[in-house]
C-alpha cells in the first residue's frame, strides 16, 4: 500500500470526495516540466485508465501470490481549455502545434491521481512508464494514448555463460541482477535480504554462499570493476578460493567476515582487498571512488590506524601515494602518505557513515590537477549535499600503478575512476536509474546456469518468478521488483492494507466457482543437473584451417550438447607427442599435412597462442594467434586426433516429477471421489533443480486446491489510490455473498473518468489471519 | 440589462435577451452505489454554467449578430460572455475562495521575496484565508489574482465600471493597503491605474480595500491587485485577505466566484425565420 499524508487518506475515504488527475509527458526527454507547462496534460485529460494484471502459472484458486504483472496507461484526450481539438494539437502533420516537432512514441509518461485536500490537492504516483501508441479520430476530433510500462525497456537479449557448479551457492539471484545490470537498471540492492547477517557476500554478485567460510572468520570474494579492468586476488587468504570458480560473475561485490566474537582477531584477519594490475597506470590527479558500505560494530584489538574500506593509490615509486574512502573513525576521507597507508601524512575528512547498521553511499573525488598546489575534495555521503574542502599538495604528479581498494567491512558496487579522460561523470548516487531495482533473494539454489539463452531480460526473470512463485513488476514509480514467497510471509505483507466494505466502498462484487477449478492431483517436475565430474572431450574437429602470418583467426563451433569449457586452450606441435584429453588442445603446422618443416618452424610455432574467448554452452570459440610471418594450418598428421579438440564438464538436465494427491487414511481420499481425478501439471523449468523444491511445492498446491474454492471474479471499489499490487485486504459482505476472508490483490484497473474514480480488482484468497473479530474463529475458540 | 459576448477587444453589445434568462452552474459527479446501500459522490472539477437567453421580435440586423457567433463568421470561440446587470464574482471559485474551496493557493500570485498561504484562522467566511506574507519594506508588496485562460486580464467592454474589493486584515503593526484596477490594452501594455482609497489595517479586524473605475478608451484587460505601501511596513507582516471579489458595477456584496464565463453558443433557434422579425432562443455552453 502505497503510504499517504492523514488528510488524503481521509479525502480518499470521504463520501464526498472530489478526485483529481495529473498526467505529464516529458517531451524532450529533459525532465518533466512543471504544472501549466507543455509537458503537463492535465487539462486535456478526459479519461484515463491504468490497468495491472498479475500472471503466473499457478491457477487462481492458490492462496499464494505469484506472477510477473505489466501494466498499461490508456488516456482519451479532449480540448481542453484551449478550443484546439485535442486531434488536431496531437497531430504529428500540425505543424503549427506547440508539439510540433516533438517525437510523440517513446516519451516517460506519468500519471498521478489525487484529491482535494484539507491542505490542498495531493496526489499519488499511479504510472510511470513511456508512450506507446497513439490513435486519432478526425470526425470526433478524439486522440487515445497508450503507455506501457517500463517492462518494455527490458528487452535486451542476455546471454549467459554456462556455469557448472560441483559447490552450492549458485543463486537465481544472480541470474536476475546480470539480467538487469546489462540494461539501463542497476540492481543494487541497499538492504540486502536477510538482514540480519553480519556475514555478507552479496549472492547476486557470486556464486559462493553467504555462509561459506573458507578461512575460519574470513571471507571475500571478488568482483568485476564496474568498468571492467581485469582483476586478480592477491593476499593468502584468497588463495583457497581462487583455485575455484574459474568464473566469477560479478559484477560489483565484495564482502567481509564483519562478525566476530569479542576478543576474536582482528585487523588484516578480516581484510579483503581488490588489486587491480598495472594495466591503467597512468597519471591520477583526478578521479574518484564509489561505492557502499555497511558498517559494523568496532571489533576487539581492532587497529586504529586502519581505514575501514580505502582506494589505495600508490605512487609509481618513493613509497607515496594516496587514500581515499573510509577512515578508522567511519569518516569519510581522503589522505595522502609518504610510507604506509596506515600512517597517512595528512588526512582531510569529510562526513561519518552512520551507525545504523544500514547501507550507505560513499563518494569520493579529488582533483590536484585544476589548481596547482592544491587538491580539492568533495565527499559525498547517500543523498546529502555534496561537502568540500582544499588541502595543499605538493606532488607534481601521481604515477599510479597497483590501485587496490581494501575494505574490512562490508562493501558492494565499487566503482573506482582515476582514468586520465576522467571527466566529471554524475554521481552514481544521483544517477536516476541507480537504485531503481528491490530484489528480494532467490530461494532458487542452482546448480548451474544450463541454458545459457540468449533470451530477453524480462524473460529470463519470468522464468526465474515462475520457476519459485515469486512476483515481480514494475511498480508505479518505476521501480522493479521481484518478491519472493518469504517477503510475502512478513509481517509488512500480512498487514490488511484496507479493509473493503459494503458500506464503505465496495459496490460489486462477483465469484466464480468450477468443478474443474479443483485440483487433487499435482505434478511437479524439477530437472535436476548432472554434471560430469572429470574433463572429456566434448568436441573433435578434424577440419583443417588456414591461419594467415601475423594475424588471429577466430574459429567457431557448435558443441553437441551444454558443457563448461576452461578457457585454457594449448598449442601443440607436430614435433610433440599425440595430445592427451586433460584439455583442450589445437594442433599447428607449416603445412597443411601436419607434418613438421624442420626445427627453426617448431620455434616459430612455439610462439602461436590460443584462448577460448567465449566457453560453456552450447557454442565455443577459440582464437589463434599466429605470431610468425608465414602462413600456418591447423592441421596435424598425427593418427587418430583431431586438429581441434575441446575439452569440458558435460552438463545434462534430468527429470524428477513429484505428483501429489492428498493424503486419506482409508482408501481414496473424498476430494477424489467426490470430484474425480483433476490434475495440474506445472511446465517444467530448467530453474526448478532441486527435488526438494517440487516436493515443497507440490504438497503446498494439493494442500490449497484439493476442495473447491470460489473465485472472486470481479471486486468494484470506489477508486483507493493507495491500493497496490500484492497488498492483502480483507473483504466483507455480510448479506450479499455472507464473506468476509482475507485476499491478496493480483490484479487492479483504475479508471478515471466523468464517471469518477472507480477500480475493478482480481484478488486471489489468502490464508486468513486469526484477527480478533475477524472471522468466526475466536468466538469458536473462545465462546 | 446589456450583455456582451465576443472576443477580447471584440466584446460587442448583444439585444436585451427577454427576462428569464437561467444560468445553470452543472457539477459534474459521479455517483457510486455501495452494496451496503450507501452511496459515495465524486466531484470533478469545477461546475461549468449552461445559459439560456431568448429575445422575441428581433430585426433582422439584430438576429445577424447572434448568428455570426453561431455559424462561425465571428471566429472560433470560446467567447467571453459578460452580463452587465449580473453580480457576479468574475473570479474563479478558488479565488473567490481565499484558498477555502481547495486549501491550495493556485490562481494567486506574488513576487518573489513575499509568500501566499492557505490559513485556517483567521477567517472572515468559509473555512480558510488566503495568507500573504511580505517581508519588512518590501520592495513591491503586490498580490494578484491570475487572470483566466493565460489572458493578461479579464476581458472588458469599453466604458464599463468594474469594482475590485478584499476583506484584510493584518497580524501585526498597521499596513496600509490600496485596491486597484489595472487597466491592459490588446497586447497587455498598461494604459493606466485606478487606486482606491488607501486603508490602513490591523490585526484588531477586517476592513475592507476596494477600487472602482470606468474603463478607459481602448481598454481591453482589467486586472485586480492588492498593494501594500512599504513605508508601513517597518517588519515582515502577513497580510489576511477573504472574500475578494471582481464585478461590473461600482460596488457589491460578496459572492462566490464563478470565473469569467467562457462560451460557446452550442444552440440558436430561430422560431420564425422567414418573418422580418425572429423569435430566438440561445443556448450558451461554457467550456475550459
Amino acid at each position: 500500500m502505497i503510504p499517504v499524508s492523514p488528510e488524503l487518506a481521509a479525502a480518499i475515504e470521504a463520501p464526498e470526495r472530489q478526485p483529481i488527475v495529473r498526467l505529464s509527458i516529458d517531451w524532450d526527454d529533459n525532465g518533466h516540466g512543471p504544472a501549466g507547462s507543455l509537458d503537463d496534460l492535465s487539462a486535456r485529460v478526459e479519461s484515463i485508465t491504468i490497468t495491472r494484471e498479475l500472471a503466473g502459472d499457478l491457477p487462481d484458486e492458490v492462496s499464494t501470490l505469484e506472477g510477473s504483472a505489466a501494466s498499461t496507461l490508456d488516456v482519451a484526450f479532449g480540448a481542453g481549455d484551449t478550443g484546439t481539438p485535442a486531434s488536431a494539437y496531437f497531430s504529428r502533420f500540425n505543424t503549427a502545434s506547440a508539439l510540433a516537432g516533438k517525437e510523440r512514441l517513446g516519451r516517460p509518461v506519468t500519471a498521478d491521481i489525487g484529491f482535494v485536500t484539507a491542505n490542498g490537492p495531493q496526489y499519488v504516483r499511479r504510472f510511470t512508464g513511456r508512450t506507446d501508441a497513439w490513435t486519432s479520430a478526425s470526425a470526433s476530433r478524439s486522440v487515445r494514448m497508450r503507455a506501457l510500462d517500463l517492462k518494455e525497456r527490458l528487452s535486451w537479449d542476455v546471454e549467459l555463460p554456462v556455469i557448472a557448479r560441483g559447490t552450492a551457492g549458485l543463486n537465481a539471484s544472480w541470474i536476475t541482477r546480470e539480467a538487469l545490470a546489462r540494461g539501463p537498471l542497476t540492481p543494487f540492492v541497499p538492504s540486502p535480504f536477510p538482514e540480519a547477517l553480519d556475514l555478507f557476500v552479496p549472492m547476486a554478485g557470486t556464486m559462493l554462499p553467504a555462509g561459506l567460510d573458507v578461512v575460519p572468520n574470513y571471507t571475500a570474494r571478488m568482483i568485476r570493476s564496474r568498468y571492467g579492468f581485469p582483476q586478480t586476488t592477491t593476499g593468502t587468504s584468497f588463495s583457497d578460493i581462487t583455485a575455484e570458480p574459474t568464473f566469477v560473475p560479478g559484477p560489483y561485490l565484495g564482502g567481509t567476515y564483519a562478525g566476530q566474537a569479542p576478543g576474536a582477531q582482528a585487523g588484516n584477519a578480516i581484510r579483503g582487498e581488490i588489486t587491480y594490475a598495472n594495466t591503467f597506470q597512468g597519471d591520477y590527479m583526478v578521479g574518484r571512488v564509489e561505492f557502499w558500505l555497511k558498517r559494523r560494530a568496532n571489533l576487539t584489538g581492532e587497529s586504529a590506524s586502519a581505514w575501514k574500506a580505502a582506494a589505495i593509490l600508490p605512487h609509481s615509486s618513493g613509497g607515496a601515494g594516496v587514500l581515499t574512502g573510509v577512515r578508522p573513525d567511519w569518516s569519510t576521507g581522503f589522505g595522502f602518505y609518504t610510507t604506509s597507508p596506515d600512517s597517512p601524512a595528512w588526512v582531510q575528512a569529510g562526513p561519518t557513515v552512520p551507525a545504523d547498521g544500514q547501507w550507505h553511499y560513499i563518494g569520493v573525488e579529488w582533483d590536484a590537477a585544476t589548481t596547482p598546489g592544491t587538491v580539492a575534495m568533495t565527499f559525498r555521503l547517500d543523498h546529502a549535499a555534496p561537502v568540500t574542502a582544499t588541502h595543499s599538495w605538493t606532488p607534481a604528479f601521481l604515477d599510479v600503478q597497483n590501485r587496490s581498494f581494501l575494505f574490512r567491512t562490508p562493501v558492494a558496487e565499487v566503482a573506482l575512476s582515476t582514468r586520465t579522460d576522467f571527466n566529471a561523470p554524475p554521481w552514481l548516487i544521483d544517477l536516476a536509474d541507480t537504485v531503481n531495482c528491490r530484489l528480494d533473494l532467490s530461494t532458487l539454489e542452482l546448480d548451474a546456469v544450463p541454458d545459457p539463452g540468449p533470451r530477453p531480460a524480462w524473460e529470463w526473470i519470468r522464468q526465474l518468478a515462475a520457476a519459485e512463485q515469486a512476483v515481480t513488476f514494475i511498480d508505479e514509480q518505476g521501480v522493479f521488483w521481484y518478491r519472493t514467497a518469504a517477503r510475502m510471509a512478513s509481517g509488512e505483507a500480512q498487514t490488511i492494507a484496507r479493509t473493503v466494505t459494503t458500506t464503505s466502498t465496495l459496490t460489486d462484487l462477483s465469484t466464480d466457482e468450477q468443478l474443474t477449478a479443483v485440483r487433487n492431483n499435482i505434478k511437479v517436475t524439477a530437472q535436476p543437473v548432472t554434471i560430469s565430474g572429470a574433463l572429456s572431450v566434448v568436441q573433435a574437429v578434424t577440419d583443417v584451417i588456414e591461419l594467415k602470418p601475423n594475424q588471429s583467426t577466430w574459429l567457431y563451433w557448435e558443441l553437441p550438447g551444454v558443457a563448461d569449457v576452461p578457457t585454457a586452450v594449448a598449442i601443440n606441435r607436430p614435433s610433440d607427442p599425440a595430445p592427451n584429453t586433460a584439455g583442450s588442445f589445437v594442433c599447428v603446422a607449416f603445412n597443411p599435412a601436419g607434418t613438421t618443416t624442420g626445427a627453426a618452424d617448431e620455434n616459430l610455432l612455439s610462439t602461436f597462442t590460443a584462448e577460448a574467448l567465449r566457453y560453456g554452452g552450447a557454442t565455443y570459440q577459440v582464437r589463434v594467434r599466429n605470431n610468425s610471418t608465414k602462413t600456418a594450418y591447423l592441421a596435424t598428421a598425427k593418427a587418430n586426433t583431431p586438429t581441434v579438440s575441446v575439452v569440458g564438464r558435460k552438463i545434462t538436465l534430468g527429470t524428477y516429477t513429484v505428483e501429489r494427491s492428498p493424503f486419506y487414511a482409508a482408501g481414496l481420499h473424498p476430494s477424489i471421489r467426490r470430484f474425480g481425478l483433476q490434475r495440474l501439471a506445472l511446465p517444467a523449468s530448467p530453474w526448478l533443480q532441486q527435488p526438494r523444491i517440487a516436493d515443497s511445492l507440490a504438497s503446498r498446491l494439493v494442500a490449497d486446491l484439493h476442495l473447491p474454492v470460489p473465485v472472486l471474479s470481479s471486486v468494484e471499489i470506489v477508486g483507493d489510490p493507495r491500493l497496490q499490487l500484492g497488498d492483502r485486504i480483507r473483504i466483507t459482505d455480510p448479506d450479499g455473498l455472507a464473506l468476509d476472508g482475507h485476499y491478496w490483490i493480483v490484479g487492479i484497473r483504475d479508471t478515471f473518468s466523468r464517471s469518477g474514480y472507480r477500480q475493478q480488482i482480481t484478488a486471489r484468497r489468502a490464508a486468513t489471519l486469526l484477527a480478533w473479530d475477524t472471522g468466526v474463529w475466536d468466538t469458536n475458540t473462545w465462546g | 440589462m446589456t450583455l456582451y459576448l465576443g472576443r477580447p477587444g471584440a466584446l460587442v453589445e448583444l439585444p436585451d435577451p427577454d427576462p428569464g434568462v437561467t444560468a445553470t452552474p452543472v457539477r459534474a459527479a459521479a455517483d457510486h452505489q455501495l452494496l451496503g446501500g450507501g452511496r459515495v459522490v465524486d466531484l470533478l472539477g469545477t461546475p461549468r454554467r449552461i445559459i439560456t437567453a431568448s429575445w422575441t421580435r428581433l430585426l433582422d440586423d439584430e438576429y445577424a449578430l447572434l448568428e455570426e457567433f453561431h455559424s462561425g463568421a465571428r471566429g472560433s470561440g470560446p467567447f467571453a460572455l459578460l452580463p452587465s446587470a449580473a453580480r457576479w464574482n468574475y473570479l474563479t471559485t478558488g479565488q473567490a475562495a481565499a484558498t477555502s474551496a481547495t486549501a491550495n493557493t493556485s490562481g494567486w500570485t506574488v513576487t518573489a521575496s513575499e509568500s501566499v498561504a492557505s490559513v485556517s484562522a483567521p477567517v472572515l467566511r468559509g473555512p480558510r484565508c488566503l495568507a500573504w506574507t511580505v517581508p519588512a519594506a518590501p520592495t513591491s508588496g503586490l498580490l494578484a489574482p491570475v487572470a483566466p485562460g493565460g489572458a493578461p486580464g479579464w476581458s472588458t467592454p469599453p466604458a464599463v465600471a468594474w469594482y475590485f474589493a478584499a476583506a484584510v486584515r493584518a497580524s501585526t503593526g498597521a499596513p496600509e493597503v490600496t485596491a486597484r484596477l489595472r487597466w491592459l490594452d490588446a497586447a497587455g501594455t498598461q494604459l493606466s491605474i485606478s487606486i482606491g482609497p488607501p486603508l490602513t489595517i490591523s490585526a484588531s479586524g477586517w476592513l475592507t480595500a476596494a477600487v472602482a473605475a470606468t474603463a478607459p478608451a481602448g481598454a481591453v484587460y482589467v486586472v485586480p491587485r492588492l498593494y501594500l505601501t512599504a513605508a508601513t511596513i517597518p517588519a515582515p507582516t502577513t497580510v489576511y485577505v477573504d472574500t475578494p471579489r471582481l464585478g461590473i458595477g461600482t460596488s457589491g456584496s460578496w459572492t462566490p466566484g464563478r470565473g469569467l464565463p467562457l462560451v460557446t453558443l452550442t444552440d440558436l433557434t430561430d422560431t420564425y425565420p422567414w418573418a422580418d422579425v425572429h423569435d430566438a432562443k440561445a443556448v450558451f455552453t461554457e467550456v475550459g
